[in-house]
C-alpha cells in the first residue's frame, strides 16, 4: 500500500511570483512527513502539486521512482484530505466512503461492504446511513479520513486536516492517525502550521519558509538543532543570541558556551530552546557557580527575572542576563565568581522582548513546569540541559 | 430592560417583547400577507371559472357551473397546451445549458471582464420584450426563420438572464474542492461531472430550467408577433378569448389552465423536499435541501 515519494526540484510560479523554489523532498515508504510552515509558505501548493491538482513550473514528482508528470490525478493512487471535510452532501456517510470503490467500478453492495470496514476503523460504523449534514465536525473529519483510506492510496496527503477541530478532538484524531499507521502503514504527507501537531504525527518535519525547505529532519533535530534562525522561530524557539563562534565556543553577552561540533567560525546566532533551560535551586548568595564541562555539570547562566507568563500548567520565565553578568560558568576560563547583578538597573532598563538582545544584555525565556514562586527582579541561575546550545551562522 | 440583539448581546434600549418574541410574530404576519398578496387575485379567477351566473353587485356568483371546463377537452385547447409545453420545454432545454455556460464564463473571467459578461447576460431584462420583438421580427422574417424557431430564439434570449442568474448564485457558493477530492479518489473528469458537479448543481439546474420553461409556457407577445398566428399556444387562446366580452368563465378556465400546470410542477418538485426535510434532521441550508431532494436519483 505504501510507496516512496520524491519531489525533485519542484518550482511553482504564479505570474511573476515564485511560490516554490526548487523544493526537494523524499518520503520513505510508510513514513509520515510533516510540511511545517506559516501561511503562504507554499506548503499547500507543494501538496497540490504532489497530488497532481496543480502543475509545477519545474521539477518532478516521483512515486517508487516513476515520474508522475504525465499521470493524471485520478491515476496517481493518492488520496487527499483537506482542512474542510468536503463530504459530498448528496451522499450519505457510507456512500461517501464507498465513493472511490464506486468510481473504480465496484458494485454498490460490495463497495458499501468495503466502506463499512473503513467506517469501523474510524469508529463510525453506526453512522453509516446518516446524512452527512447530521455529523459533527470531528465525525465529518473521521469520515473524510475513512473515505480517503478506502481509496487504498499509495500515499495519503493531509492538508491541515485537523486545524478546524478543538484541542480535545484534535488529540483524538492524532490517536486515530496512530491507529491507522499501525494497521495500514500508509506513506503520509501532512501539511500543518502547528509545530505540536507536526511533532506528534510525523517521523520527520520539513520546515518550509517562503517557498524553500529550510530543514528536513527528525522532530528532535528541527527543535534542538535548527538549520537557521527562521527554523528555530518557526519551531517556537524563543531564545536567539547573536555572537561569534570560534574554537567550538559561542561568544556573546552570555559569555562563552560550548556549541556543537563542526560549528562554523564567524558571526553566529546561538539557539537555546526554552525547554532546554532549567532553574537551578538557589545555593545562597555566596555560592560559587561551578564550571560546566570542566566540572562535569551543565553550564549555568545567572540573570534576573524580568517577567512571567502563565501557560496554564507551565510558565514562561523571562530572565534578563546582563553583559556585566554573563554565563556563571565560563568554560576553560577562570572559576572566579561572576559579578553580582545590580537588580535595580536591570529592572529599570531590562528589555522584555523574548530572546532579544539589548546593548546591556539579553532576555532569555525559560519554560518551567507549574508556577515558580519568582518575583520580578529576583536573581536566579539557569542551567543548560545536555549542553543543548546550537549555533548557526547569522542570516 | 434588556433584550437580545442579533449578535446575542443584550441591548439596553430594546424591550424584551420586541427583541425576542415580537420579531417572529412580525415575520409570520408579513409571510401571511405575502401569501394573500399572491393568492387573493386568484380567488375571483377561481370563482369566475365555476360561476354560472354572476351579476353586479353580487359579491358571489348566483349560480355555479362547471360547463366552462369543457373547453379544456376541446382538441384545439389540447393542441395549444401541447404547443405551450413544447415551447416552454424547448426554451428551457436551450436556455439552461447556455445559462450555465454564461455563468461559468462570467465566473472564470477576472474582475471587470466577468462583470461585463454578467451585464451582457442580464441586459435582456432591461429591454422591454415588446421592443425586443419588434426589433428582431423584421430580421427573422427576412431570414425566413420558421415561426416556432423564431419564437424560441427570442424567448431563449429573454430566459437567459434568469438561468444565468440561477447558476451564478449557485456557482458563487460552489466548492471547487469537491471536484479535487473526487479526482484524488479516483474519479475521472467525466465521473466528476456526473457524480459530483451535476448533483451539486442540480438544484440550480432545476430552478433555471423551471424559470426558462415559464418564460416559454406563459409567453404571449413574442408568440403573437413572431409566430404571426401560426403558433397557437394556451396564452394565445387566452388572449383571443379575453379580447371579446361575455367570455368571463372561459377566460377564467383558460387562465387557470395556464397557471395550474407550472404550480403543479413546482409542488411536485418542492413538496418531497419539504416532507423529507421535516421527516429527518433539518438540512443546513435550503440549497442543501434542494440538492439532497432533487439529486438523490442522480447520485450513486
Amino acid at each position: 500500500m505504501s510507496s516512496k515519494l520524491e519531489a525533485r526540484s519542484i518550482s511553482r510560479s504564479f505570474g511573476s511570483t515564485e511560490v516554490l523554489h526548487a523544493v526537494s523532498l523524499t518520503v520513505p515508504p510508510s513514513e509520515c512527513v510533516a510540511l511545517l510552515g506559516a501561511s503562504g509558505s507554499g506548503k499547500s501548493t507543494l501538496l497540490r502539486i504532489i497530488a497532481g491538482l496543480d502543475a509545477p513550473s519545474g521539477g518532478h514528482v516521483l512515486v517508487d521512482g516513476e515520474d508522475l508528470a504525465m499521470v493524471p490525478v485520478e491515476r496517481r493512487g493518492m488520496a487527499l484530505v483537506f482542512q474542510k471535510a468536503l463530504l459530498f452532501p448528496h451522499l450519505n456517510v457510507i456512500d461517501n466512503v464507498a465513493f472511490a470503490a464506486r468510481m473504480a467500478g465496484t458494485r454498490r453492495k460490495e463497495a458499501r461492504a468495503e466502506a463499512m470496514d473503513y467506517l469501523e476503523l474510524v469508529h463510525l460504523a453506526d453512522y453509516a446511513r446518516r446524512p452527512v449534514g447530521s455529523l459533527s465536525g470531528g465525525q465529518e473529519q473521521r469520515v473524510a479520513l475513512a473515505r480517503a483510506l478506502a481509496r487504498n492510496p499509495r500515499i495519503l496527503l493531509l492538508d491541515e486536516p485537523f486545524a478546524s477541530l478543538d484541542v480535545q478532538l484534535r488529540h483524538t484524531m492524532y490517536d486515530l492517525i496512530g491507529d491507522i499507521r499501525a494497521q495500514l502503514a500508509p506513506t503520509i504527507v501532512v501539511v500543518t502550521h502547528d509545530r505540536q501537531e507536526a511533532s506528534i504525527l510525523a517521523d520527520t518535519i520539513a520546515v518550509l519558509d517562503d517557498g524553500r525547505i529550510l530543514q528536513h529532519g527528525t522532530v528532535h533535530q528541527v527543535h534542538y538543532q535548527p538549520a537557521t534562525r527562521t527554523v528555530n522561530e518557526l519551531l517556537g524557539g524563543l531564545n536567539t543570541v547573536p555572537g561569534m563562534v570560534s574554537d567550538g565556543h559561542h561568544h556573546s553577552v552570555l559569555g562563552s558556551l560550548p556549541v556543537q561540533t563542526g560549528a562554523t567560525d564567524g558571526p553566529s546566532d546561538l539557539m537555546i530552546r526554552q525547554e532546554a533551560l532549567t532553574l537551578v535551586p538557589a545555593r545562597g548568595p555566596t555560592s560559587r557557580l561551578t564550571s560546566g564541562s570542566a566540572g562535569g555539570e551543565p553550564p549555568t547562566i545567572k540573570g534576573c527575572v524580568s517577567g512571567l507568563t502563565s501557560l496554564g500548567a507551565r510558565t514562561l520565565v523571562r530572565v534578563l542576563v546582563s553583559s556585566e553578568n554573563p554565563t556563571g560558568t565560563r568554560h576553560g576560563s577562570s572559576a572566579d565568581p561572576p559579578p553580582e547583578v545590580s537588580e535595580r538597573s536591570l529592572i529599570a532598563g531590562g528589555p522584555l522582548n523574548l530572546g532579544n538582545t539589548e546593548a546591556s544584555g539579553v532576555t532569555l525565556t525559560v519554560d518551567v513546569p507549574g508556577h515558580p514562586p519568582l518575583l520580578s527582579g529576583q536573581v536566579i541561575t539557569l542551567s543548560l540541559q545536555d549542553q543543548r546550545a546550537w549555533a548557526v551562522p547569522t542570516e | 430592560m434588556t433584550a437580545l440583539r442579533p449578535g446575542g448581546r443584550p441591548s439596553p434600549s430594546m424591550p424584551v417583547g420586541i427583541g425576542v418574541r415580537g420579531r417572529p410574530v412580525l415575520r409570520t404576519a408579513f409571510g401571511v400577507l405575502l401569501v394573500f398578496w399572491i393568492l387573493v387575485p386568484l380567488v375571483p379567477l377561481v370563482l369566475w371559472s365555476v360561476a354560472g351566473l354572476w351579476q353586479v353587485p353580487a359579491v358571489l356568483p348566483g349560480t355555479y357551473s362547471l360547463d366552462a371546463f369543457a373547453v379544456l377537452a376541446v382538441p384545439g385547447t389540447l393542441a395549444a397546451a401541447l404547443s405551450s409545453l413544447l415551447l416552454g420545454g424547448t426554451v428551457a432545454v436551450i436556455a439552461t445549458p447556455l445559462g450555465l455556460m454564461g455563468a461559468l464564463a462570467a465566473q472564470a473571467l477576472p474582475g471587470r471582464c466577468g462583470r461585463a459578461v454578467d451585464l451582457i447576460l442580464l441586459l435582456p431584462l432591461a429591454v422591454p420584450p415588446f421592443a425586443l420583438v419588434m426589433g428582431a421580427n423584421i430580421t427573422l422574417l427576412r431570414l425566413h426563420v420558421p415561426a416556432f424557431a423564431g419564437v424560441v430564439l427570442l424567448l431563449v434570449v429573454v430566459a437567459l438572464p434568469y438561468t444565468t442568474f440561477m447558476f451564478r448564485s449557485a456557482l458563487a457558493t460552489y466548492e471547487q474542492r469537491f471536484e479535487d477530492v473526487a479526482l484524488t479518489l479516483g474519479a475521472d473528469p467525466r465521473q466528476v461531472l456526473r457524480h459530483v458537479r451535476a448533483p451539486l448543481l442540480s438544484a440550480a439546474t432545476v430552478r433555471a430550467f423551471f424559470l426558462a420553461f415559464l418564460v416559454g409556457w406563459g409567453d404571449y407577445i413574442t408568440t403573437l408577433l413572431v409566430g404571426g398566428g401560426q403558433l397557437t399556444t394556451l396564452p394565445m387562446l387566452l388572449g383571443s378569448a379575453a379580447a371579446s366580452t361575455g367570455n368571463e368563465q372561459l377566460v377564467a378556465v383558460l387562465s387557470l389552465a395556464v397557471i395550474i400546470p407550472p404550480v403543479l410542477i413546482l409542488a411536485a418538485v418542492a413538496l418531497p423536499a419539504t416532507i423529507r426535510t421535516r421527516a429527518r434532521k433539518p438540512a443546513r441550508t435550503p440549497a442543501g435541501t434542494w440538492v439532497r431532494a432533487l439529486t438523490r436519483k442522480a447520485g450513486l
